[in-house]
């Protein structure tokens, strides 16, 4: 269920209407872990049991490890739980890509292994991670077992998040499964805030670049240098607005019921170097492959050299994690080269800065680039690119797609606002708008609506995004991962 | 007392900004798909796939400045009526320009050879042109003539017979929401956004989305065979032979079975034609396409202003050549 569709508002007005009714707690939690069941079996009702197999199998590890302070009991524990989220997570998204591999490599013997086509499960990779944060932290007693097996099953299967993110961590979520549940006009009005600029940046920008950044991609070699850029470009902001716009509607929507989940974009494209980049983009899996791959592979305790190889190992992961193709891994390979790259130049020249403005340059360049194997299908696709952008490549069609111009424009401003006007408290008083902030989403803006520019500025915005919101609906991005 | 203020801010904000609204999309036409272009207005903006400013007379002509002399009708649909360029950009104006004789732009999105063939008379007794062009793209000339819910061919004993769409019978509510569409812009584009809307909403079927991820063997599809000679007569017999014929093909596939006959036919039956397409090599070595803008596709959709020079120089070449010949 797209968070775009109508048949997702209908299915949230419903579950708010429900939640508004007054009930017993316990009662209010059946309903929305029910809900998310219902949500999640909309796409495909065979690939629910894979999800409650999950929260079923970290829950009782979890259980086992805290029932015990035999160190090697409480590991072989988090081990089975590790084992059985990779291996679905395995089979279900890289099996294929295995034996594609292995078929290659035998090709010279003769012989071929049957390619099995499996249909990737929606949000494997979210949920598995999700999940597996939990046992980890159990075992690593940063947090209390959870006590309840719905709260449990809640925390894994609650539709907002469950899909593409942001990946919520049981430590912050689980404290939060105290708070009443359902919706409030103060609840409403942040999440449908949070919920409406999502949105927006999801039709208003994204998928209208998607039809540039589509073209160009699809046939790089047709295309001029100028307009290969453009295409480029256009899938950057295209996968920045995408994603964030998701984010904002998770978060949007998980506030409606009165819970907080995690700021997972902080206006990335302002990065000054790769390490700042990944503080900024996908924030809740770069923070998770912080804490629980990059520190778990010995971080930066083992000397130099490991901490290199570790930070290396880490995006090349982190690669793959995104899809099952060499491409990503490529994407991996370069973010974690930059790292180890900034790494190294911090401890050998400490004193040696860039000026801001060259280093923003550097980075926001490095990062665009390193979009193209991320978004070309292959290394072909990628080559092509490669060599358009720089000026040897076939084609000379020449387009200048205009959206470009006016969604540069768009996400400028609201970078803008975004640097400025959360520490200028009042500024949107006019509007009677604010930037609202906890210590978990981040900085947001809310629309009040008790005036008649406040009104007439939300009006506005929801009748921009009807009639000029994109009508491509292309898939979140996100989504296939 | 609190409650019923807010009550109020809030309905004067969302009026005003539905006002706001309505203002702005009485000057907007920014998708063919949504094809009320206005003529009873006489100032139409284009916002996306392209930006043309466009002025219309209360007929449904195109305004060009006045010429005296003969007169050179051009019928054909969006691509004739171009609301995505400016009035100087059109085809028609250009030859205009080119030619130094009245032309006539009566196109009309949506129509058809059907709708040609049956408006013959009329739009001969009105404007007594000298001669007409009657444009038409790839899908005119295939299926787009037997799509039953517009002005369509028919075979009757053996001939070919252009019909009216058959007139709906609207309901109550429809009616009512036919008479609000005339009168807002907001309502008018809202409805035609919503119907947008719930077309894209075909989703995978709920709770077995997987089922569609599955390769499905593909269903023929029984090949139709388009009579484009019968249509191509019948044109040429309802202007009384006095007509051009403008082709305007995609512009990344190959000519088709259609172009390929329509070029015959018109050699065979000495007719005078022109086919864009001659002007494709020019635009692929210089990087262009004669379709598209920056707001929309390359290569896709209408014509640009670059497509619509190159087909004024066509016609223009075209007509001169039968002006010499004293045709018109």
């Amino acid at each position: 269920m797209v968070f775009s569709s109508l048949r997702f508002f209908l299915f949230l007005g419903a579950i708010l209407g429900i939640t508004a009714i007054p009930m017993s707690h316990t009662r209010k939690k059946a309903v929305l872990c029910a809900s998310s069941c219902v949500f999640y079996a909309a796409w495909d009702y065979r690939y629910l049991a894979l999800l409650l197999i999950i929260s079923v199998i970290d829950y009782f590890c979890a259980a086992r490890i805290t029932a015990t302070e035999n160190i090697p009991v409480r590991k072989a524990w988090l081990t089975a739980s590790i084992v059985s989220n990779l291996a679905i997570l395995g089979f279900f998204k890289y099996a294929g890509f295995f034996l594609a591999n292995l078929n290659g490599l035998l090709v010279f013997t003769g012989r071929e292994v049957p390619v099995l086509r499996i249909i990737l499960p929606a949000g494997i990779s979210f949920y598995t991670f999700k999940s597996m944060s939990y046992t980890i932290d159990v075992f690593r007693k940063r947090i209390a077992p959870c006590k309840s097996r719905l709260d449990y099953t809640m925390f894994v299967t609650f539709f907002p998040d469950l899909i593409a993110g942001p990946i919520v961590r049981a430590s912050v979520f689980l404290p939060q499964m105290e708070r009443t549940i359902g919706p409030t006009r103060e609840r409403l009005l942040h999440g449908a805030s949070l919920f409406l600029v999502g949105i927006g940046k999801k039709l208003l920008v994204a998928d209208h670049l998607a039809v540039v950044a589509d073209a160009v991609f699809s046939a790089p070699q047709n295309w001029s240098c100028v307009t290969t850029w453009c295409g480029l470009v256009a899938y950057a902001l295209q996968i920045y607005c995408d994603f964030s716009g998701y984010s904002d509607m998770a978060i949007g929507t998980a506030k409606m019921f009165g819970y907080d989940l995690p700021e997972n974009f902080n206006m990335p494209y302002l990065a000054a170097n790769v390490a700042e980049f990944w503080h900024r983009w996908h924030i809740t899996l770069s923070e998770w492959l912080r804490d629980y791959l990059y520190v778990s592979l010995g971080g930066n305790r083992k000397g130099r050299a490991r901490t290199y190889v570790n930070l290396m190992l880490t995006m090349l992961l982190g690669g793959l994690w995104h899809g099952a193709g060499w491409n990503f891994v490529l994407w991996g390979f370069l973010h974690g080269f930059a790292l180890a790259l900034h790494r190294a130049w911090r401890e050998f020249f400490p004193a040696a800065r860039m000026p801001r403005f060259f280093a923003w340059a550097l980075t926001l360049l490095f990062v665009t680039l390193c979009w193209v194997p991320f978004r070309a299908p292959d290394f072909a696709t990628t080559i092509a690119m490669l060599r358009a952008l720089f000026g040897s490549g076939l084609g000379h069609n020449i387009w200048w797609p205009v959206v470009l111009a006016w969604s540069i424009g768009l996400v400028i401003i609201g970078h803008l606002a975004g640097s400025f006007l959360p520490a200028r408290p009042g500024s949107l008083r006019w509007l009677d708008a604010d930037y609202s902030s906890d210590s978990i989403s981040g900085p947001y803006l809310v629309f009040r609506m008790r005036t008649i520019a406040g009104s007439f500025a939300v009006a506005a915005a929801i009748l921009s995004i009807y009639f000029f919101g994109a009508l491509n609906a292309s898939p979140f991005i996100y989504f296939q991962f | 007392m609190r409650i019923l203020s807010t009550f109020l801010r809030i309905a004067i904000g969302t009026l005003l900004a539905l006002l706001a609204f309505e203002i702005l999309l009485r000057h907007l036409s920014w998708s063919s798909s949504i094809s009320e272009s206005g003529h009873g207005s006489t100032e139409i903006y284009r916002l996306l796939e392209g930006w043309g400013v466009s002025h219309w007379d209360s007929r449904g002509i195109r305004v060009t400045p006045p010429k005296a002399g003969p007169v050179l009708l051009v019928v054909g649909d969006s691509y004739t009526e171009s609301g995505h360029v400016d009035d100087d950009d059109v085809y028609t104006s250009r030859l205009q320009s080119l030619l130094g004789i009245k032309v006539l732009n009566d196109g009309l999105s949506t129509l058809s050879p059907a709708d040609y063939l049956l408006a013959a008379p009329e739009v001969q007794t009105r404007f007594r042109p000298s001669w007409t062009i009657i444009e038409l793209n790839a899908p005119d000339l295939s299926d787009d003539g037997f799509i039953d819910s517009k002005a369509h061919f028919l075979w009757r004993e053996g001939k070919l017979v252009p019909t009216l769409a058959p007139q709906a019978k609207l309901g109550r509510i429809s009616r009512l929401l036919a008479r609000l569409r005339r009168r807002s812009a907001l309502m008018n584009y809202g409805i035609a956004r919503g119907t947008m809307f719930r077309a894209l909403a075909q989703m995978p079927p709920l709770f077995r989305a997987a089922d569609e991820a599955a390769p499905k063997p593909a269903t023929p599809h029984p090949a139709f065979t388009p009579p484009v000679e019968n249509e191509l007569s019948l044109m040429t017999a309802a202007y009384g032979g006095r007509l051009t014929f403008l082709f305007i093909p995609e512009f990344n596939k190959e000519a088709d079975v259609v172009e390929k006959r329509f070029l015959a036919h018109c050699a065979a039956a000495r007719l005078s034609c022109v086919d864009l397409r001659v002007a494709f090599d020019d635009f692929r070595t210089r990087g262009r396409a004669p379709f598209g803008f920056p707001n929309s596709y390359f290569g896709q959709g209408h014509m640009n202003a670059d497509g619509h020079r190159a087909a004024a120089d066509l016609l223009a070449h075209e007509l001169s050549s039968l002006r010499r010949r004293g045709l018109f």
